[in-house]
């Protein structure tokens, strides 16, 4: 017995040995028996190839390691080339072919394939000179021109040699006076080397600020989003090799003044230190958006993924209230995603595919952009499946020995989700899918916050998060119980004071508010929202000065705050400063040009002041934004008539 | 039962290092120095096992431009500065013929190496080692013969695909083996990164 498995072994080790010298010799010979006159060229059937599809990113100053532009550049990786493509790790584009047709679609047919591998075998041979096709022209460094406005990350942040991935997200103040429409948005990333996909995110209301304030670095470790949204349900992501694209007619989005960038990075250490500095370029229009898209998001908040299971599911479905037109979808899990199903089962029955992603990468995530929309009925179901693999034979898997995973935003957490860019075909019937949808995401994101808890209890931004849904429903006891829960895991979560004390303030409990607003800034002496709030109990309470006060330290903490404007504008009022006023509710305006409040302060304000025509306009202003507001439909009577008998 | 099979298991494994030491190689006297014609950055001929007193001579492959090697350097410098004291002689060795001295030389500067830096532009020890990739890893006892041919972790799986982690450590686990006077378990590992053969 035992005699017998030592031949068997025997035998299997030295055929692994015989084998790669046989390979080799192989090589050689077919090498010497052709000649450059027979076999594929590189300038007659591979330089076409790679031109077409390769060079755009393989040259330099791209986001990529070496180039592929010359037959030195190709001859050189030649082997890679081909192995890398019959794999189809390169060109990188996840969406399985027959399943939805894309925008900028980077695959190969295998007739190209087979000319990579047929040509490594003849030899790499160079061929004749006039073969060569030119090289294509590349618009060097920002693809659109130069931008209507760059934005840099605030300082660089240098990533260690290190031997892991790091996801670090850097918040960038976006210095805009008034509001502006964006029809494009391109990313540079300043070292290509080292960064592999770039999430973007607008944060209207500061919310991350603080993060990255406390961590000493610049930026903060994670992706944590806060409140930072993708603007209008637009998707702005970054992977290397993706053609920066302009939104579709009438879809420019809304970039409201004083807004933050929320870049987050996911990096990939070169093997020394690496220096990283991103661009942001902002491409604006003067043109307001005919059709604004909604971001629906399908999927599962409540993964929870055992060790070791092999193919853990999650369904979710959506039935749509009203006609629309998919423009974008954007597919989103961590590294135990595999298969990815997202399809619309139409009235009849039949179903039509969006995305399918056979073999998940997290590291090439994108978002994809349908070549023509697909109008989808009424009645349609919007359905999605992921399947997930937490087994160790997943070697994307974080975590050897796997272990238990469950749903939040760190990679090493797992997400599931099918975002889709939809328009209503008839822009009136936004409000309506707006309000269906709500419901559905507003229950999805409640199980998943509450989940979390039940699964990881010292959570304090889960207990703040989920705090912040019931206080927007009214749940006021629910939401005080979990913001104080939160501060009891984090005495030092200044937003979650200043939370808690707003709730409070709207029970009227205004001494009890205000202290908590006052605890809020000893933890954060610069918290905007703190001194807002406090201000206006402050100014609730009659204490106009010292309600100013804060308001102007407010105001020095975040210049562009227009609620902060308008409040201040309010005390001054209130004060018998009536031109001082003006200027802030002016200022609110601005910043704020949607807002029928600010309007009718300013209104009100400059009727005081005399200014009656002016004051008339806005309150306008005020009925178009609001049809039927009893206070400016009546002031604007008053100023009205005044001014006709003064004709 | 169960005892008998272990026997068979451990038996196996003796078996399995016969087997392939025999197929992999040994240098004789006249080995390396002469007829490999390794030459240092100032063009000289150098003979790695000279005079060194090295209880392992370890020949990465690299070359300036492959991302996986580059991205190795932590882990290569690492092991050299675990293994140096013990008598662990580490040499980088550039398989481009096409790689200046000069573009060389910055590349060693840039990603912080105090290995010995070698070029083998005919590939003379690329054949005798039968590497096929950077990074690399080709292991040598004092009496020039090689115990380890392979990769340095399993990290890579395939172009793209890598372990968060690498789970197992093969190029330490045959150094460890040496420095102790034990057999290296096992003798190849594939290895995944740039192709030597493109570069001709």
């Amino acid at each position: 017995m035992t005699r017998l498995a030592h031949l068997a072994f025997a035998i299997l080790i030295f055929p692994n040995v015989v084998v790669l010298g046989a390979t080799i010799e192989a090589r050689s010979q077919n090498e010497s028996l052709l000649g450059s006159s027979n076999g594929l060229t590189f300038n007659k059937d591979v330089a076409p190839i790679v031109f077409e599809n390769c060079a755009a990113c393989h040259r330099p100053g791209e986001p990529t390691p070496f180039s592929l532009l010359s037959y030195q550049d190709v001859r050189k990786r030649a082997r890679q080339v081909a192995v890398v493509t019959e794999n189809r790790f390169m060109p990188p584009w996840l969406p399985e072919e027959g399943y939805g047709e894309f925008h900028g679609q980077r695959r190969l047919t295998s007739d190209q394939i087979a000319t990579f591998r047929k040509w490594v075998e003849d030899g790499a041979l160079e061929g004749d000179p006039d073969d060569l096709p030119p090289l294509p022209q590349f618009t060097e460094g920002w693809q659109f021109g130069e931008p209507d406005l760059v934005i840099e990350m605030t300082e660089p942040y240098t990533l260690p040699a290190g031997d892991r991935d790091v996801f670090r997200s850097f918040v960038i103040p976006i210095p805009l006076p008034t509001r502006k429409y964006v029809r494009a948005i391109e990313f540079r990333a300043g070292n290509p080397r080292i960064v592999h996909h770039v999430v973007m995110q607008i944060d209207e209301r500061r919310s991350t600020r603080y993060l990255d304030e406390q961590d000493p670095e610049p930026g903060y470790e994670g992706m944590y989003s806060g409140e930072a949204r993708s603007p209008d349900g637009q998707f702005l992501g970054w992977t290397p090799g993706k053609v920066p694209m302009a939104v579709p007619e009438g879809m420019a989005w809304r970039l409201e003044a004083g807004s933050d960038l929320l870049l987050k990075l996911h990096l990939l250490p070169s093997g020394k230190p690496e220096v990283v500095r991103s661009a942001i370029g902002f491409y604006f229009t003067e043109k307001a958006p005919t059709r604004i898209p909604l971001g629906l998001r399908l999927g599962s908040t409540v993964i929870n993924i055992p060790a070791g299971k092999k193919d853990y599911k999650i369904k979710d479905t959506y039935k749509l209230p009203v006609d629309v037109e998919v423009v974008g979808v954007y597919p989103h899990a961590h590294y135990l995603g595999r298969d990815m199903k997202g399809y619309a089962i139409l009235a009849d029955g039949t179903t039509r595919w969006l995305i399918r992603i056979k073999e998940w990468d997290f590291n090439w995530q994108d978002e994809y952009r349908f070549a023509e929309p697909i109008f989808l009925p009424r009645g349609t179901k919007l359905e999605m499946e992921y399947t997930y693999d937490n087994s160790s034979d997943n070697v994307s898997n974080r975590s050897h020995p796997p272990r238990h995973v469950l749903y939040g935003p760190r990679s090493s957490d797992e997400m599931g989700d099918l975002w889709l860019q939809l328009v209503p075909t008839n822009s009136a019937d936004l409000a309506i899918l707006k309000r269906d949808f709500v419901t559905k995401d507003y229950q999805a994101r409640l199980d998943g916050y509450k989940h979390r808890i039940r699964n990881v209890p010292g959570d304090a931004q889960a207990h703040f998060a989920l705090a912040n849904m019931l206080s927007e429903r009214g749940e006021t006891t629910k939401a005080t119980r979990s913001y104080r829960r939160a501060i009891k895991i984090k005495p030092d979560f200044a937003l979650a004071y200043n939370n808690l004390g707003r709730v409070r303030l709207a029970q009227r409990k205004t001494a009890e508010a205000m202290k908590i607003f006052r605890q809020a800034l000893r933890v954060d002496p610069d918290l905007a929202l703190a001194h807002n709030n406090l201000g206006a109990a402050l100014l609730m309470q009659g204490e106009g000065e010292k309600a100013i006060g804060h308001f102007r330290s407010a105001l020095g903490a975040w210049p562009d705050f227009a609620d902060v404007h308008h409040n201040l504008g309010k005390a001054l009022s209130l004060q018998g400063r009536g031109e001082e006023a003006i200027t802030h509710y002016r200022r609110a305006v601005s910043i704020k040009p949607d807002s029928f409040l600010a309007h009718l302060s300013l209104g009100n304000a400059l009727a005081r002041q005399g200014f009656l025509v002016e004051a008339a306009a806005h309150y306008g202003r005020v009925l178009q934004l609001q049809p039927g507001n009893a206070k400016a439909l009546e002031n604007l009577k008053l100023v009205s008539s005044y001014l006709e008998k003064n004709r | 039962m169960l005892s008998s099979g272990r026997m068979t298991l451990r038996m196996r494994m003796v078996t399995v290092f016969l087997a392939a030491t025999a197929s992999l190689l040994h240098f004789g006297e006249a080995g390396l120095s002469t007829a490999l014609s390794l030459v240092d950055l100032e063009g000289r001929k150098v003979d790695p096992f000279h005079r060194t007193g090295a209880k392992a001579t370890v020949f990465l492959f690299t070359r300036t431009d492959c991302p996986i090697s580059n991205r190795y350097t932590p882990e290569l410098q690492r092991l050299q500065s675990k293994f140096q004291s013990e008598n662990v002689r580490f040499w980088l060795v550039y398989s481009d013929p096409d790689e200046s001295v000069k573009a060389i030389r910055e590349h060693v500067k840039a990603y912080g190496y105090t290995f010995g830096v070698l070029r083998d532009p005919q590939h003379r020890l690329v054949e005798k080692t039968q590497v096929k990739v950077t990074p690399e890893a080709a292991v040598f006892v004092p009496d020039r013969r090689m115990v380890y041919r392979g990769r340095i972790d399993n990290r890579y799986v395939d172009f793209g695909k890598a372990r968060a982690k690498p789970t197992q450590h093969d190029l330490e686990r045959a150094l460890q083996a040496v420095l102790e006077g034990r057999p290296v378990e096992r003798l190849t590992t594939p290895a995944v990164g740039c192709f030597i053969s493109d570069l001709r």
